[in-house]
């Protein structure tokens, strides 16, 4: 096992994806925090948030750190559908044909690149508000736990995701369709049922996430309307997404590994 | 003694059996030509012998038992089985480290089986750059990571020019009369007929001949044997 795992360790490190999906874990953690100063402050005339200097919305303002989790799935997802992409499945199977030990690895080196990424882009984003918010001197402070509940939900989503990524991965080997299929879940089809079916949608995993960095938003337009996110609390979250993950992986390890093959 | 062995092998495809009941032994120590024509079920029989197809019904072992059942399987078979099998991202050397450390091979032997394969001077390319010819000598080079005693090669002279079937004809001799034993399936059977001790013949997935070399072809060429024997009429 260990040494499948330092396997897929080098076929992280040597793999351009692998970096080049890093940087984009970065770019979406400074592009979802940099602007929020500024979008809050702007929506302060029009809708009853309170301003910047409510420490409430400059932690949501930090919280939005670890918005790079989808990386972490794609990065689960490519771990195992990758394999069948570029053929190297047999090499990998021929040389660890106990399908169940190569499973393993790879859930637990993709569940490490996910924290990796996750906590990397958290940094970055940390660093982005805090030079995003400097520009507002009447910004408050954030509450010191931010920073740690952040990180912690970070980390978590990323062994998550990467774990659901890889399940999802072994489950539908072809690359292409794993990552559409994923991304068309999460930001479309999800999305809109938590729109009309708030009580479904705060089960599903972008919500849970949400969920997870104990992220609390009301307010009130100016037509009237009110704004509110009901995600469930941390650690139910957090159990709720584990299961995700676990339910997959066991679907994968179940079905797809007693596939034969190409 | 049989390293490989065959025992009633079937593997369907829906109604289709791509192998049936396929019988059949590879002896030590001896390079086994396995022929037959396009979608005769070589491929199949073949992935089957490796764990990467699961029978269904039949058997397929190497020496008595499983290959998923081989402790440290790189160091017993060396399999090669196409050429695209690699990260095009990636370097031939770095494709080889990443398959090295699965069985605990040292860097040092990657090096060998470089200059064994004689690709030494591009190690270091892309394998996205690398010629049809090229990949498979990376193939033959992952293969002979573990110095395994036995080979399966699903057409390893694919893609490779004159000079390059020559050195193979040469390689694979080198290898049996280490004492190893080897299962080769090529549609190259001119060639052929100057490297393989034994034949297996298939057709429609059912075996048709099988046996030394001289007593398949009877004073014929091999590739004469083998049309008659696949297009009788």
């Amino acid at each position: 096992m260990i040494r499948l795992m330092k396997s897929e360790y080098l076929k992280l490190l040597y793999s351009r994806t692998f970096w080049g999906l890093l940087l984009g874990t970065i770019g979406l953690a400074i592009l979802s925090t940099a602007p929020l100063p500024y979008v809050y402050h702007d929506l302060q005339s029009r809708v009853n948030f309170g301003s910047l200097t409510n420490p409430d919305l400059v932690d949501a303002v930090y919280s939005r750190s670890a918005e790079g989790y989808i990386f972490a799935l794609i990065l689960g997802v490519l771990v195992m559908a990758g394999e069948f992409r570029h053929g190297t499945a047999v090499a990998t199977f021929l040389s660890a044909p106990q399908r169940i030990s190569v499973l393993g690895s790879k859930l637990i080196v993709a569940a490490i690149g996910g924290v990796f990424y996750m906590l990397v882009s958290t940094g970055f984003g940390f660093a982005s508000s805090a030079i995003a918010l400097n520009y507002y001197a009447d910004a408050a402070d954030p509450h010191p736990e931010v920073f740690i509940n952040t990180l912690a939900a970070a980390a978590m989503a990323g062994i998550v995701l990467a774990v659901l990524g890889v399940a999802l991965g072994t489950l539908i080997r072809s690359q292409m369709v794993a990552v559409v299929s994923s991304l068309l879940w999460l930001f479309i089809i999800e999305r809109l049922i938590t729109l009309f079916l708030p009580d479904i949608g705060k089960y599903l995993p972008t919500s849970l996430i949400a969920g997870m960095m104990s992220i609390k938003v009301q307010g009130t337009t100016s037509t009237g309307v009110n704004i509110s996110t009901d995600y469930l609390d941390a650690i139910p979250a957090t159990l709720i997404l584990i299961g995700y993950a676990a339910a997959f992986a066991i679907l994968a390890i179940s079905t797809s590994l007693r596939r034969d093959i190409d | 003694m049989a390293v490989i062995e065959f025992r009633a092998l079937t593997k369907k495809f829906g109604q289709n059996a791509a192998v049936n009941n396929l019988t059949a032994q590879v002896e030590q120590g001896r390079i086994t030509g396995f022929f037959g024509p396009n979608g005769a079920g070589k491929s199949t029989a073949l992935r089957c012998v490796l764990g990467l197809a699961s029978p269904t019904s039949g058997e397929a072992l190497i020496d008595g038992v499983h290959y998923r059942e081989i402790k440290d399987p790189l160091r017993k078979v060396g399999a090669v089985l196409d050429s695209g099998g690699f990260n095009h991202g990636m370097t031939g050397r770095t494709s080889l480290k990443i398959v090295a450390a699965t069985a605990g091979i040292k860097d040092a032997r990657i090096e060998e089986v470089l200059d064994l394969v004689e690709l030494t001077h591009a190690a270091d390319r892309r394998t996205k750059g690398y010629s049809l010819g090229m990949k498979q000598r990376l193939s033959l080079a992952v293969a002979l990571l573990g110095d395994p005693e036995i080979f399966v090669l699903d057409e390893p002279s694919n893609g490779l020019d004159p000079i390059g079937i020559a050195w193979l004809r040469g390689f694979l001799r080198k290898l049996a009369d280490e004492g190893r034993s080897i299962l080769v399936s090529s549609h190259q059977l001119a060639e052929m007929q100057h490297t393989v001790d034994d034949v297996m013949i298939i057709n429609y997935g059912k075996l048709i001949a099988e046996g030394p070399i001289a007593d398949v072809a009877k004073g014929r060429s091999l590739e004469e044997a083998f049309l008659q024997l696949v297009m009788p009429k």
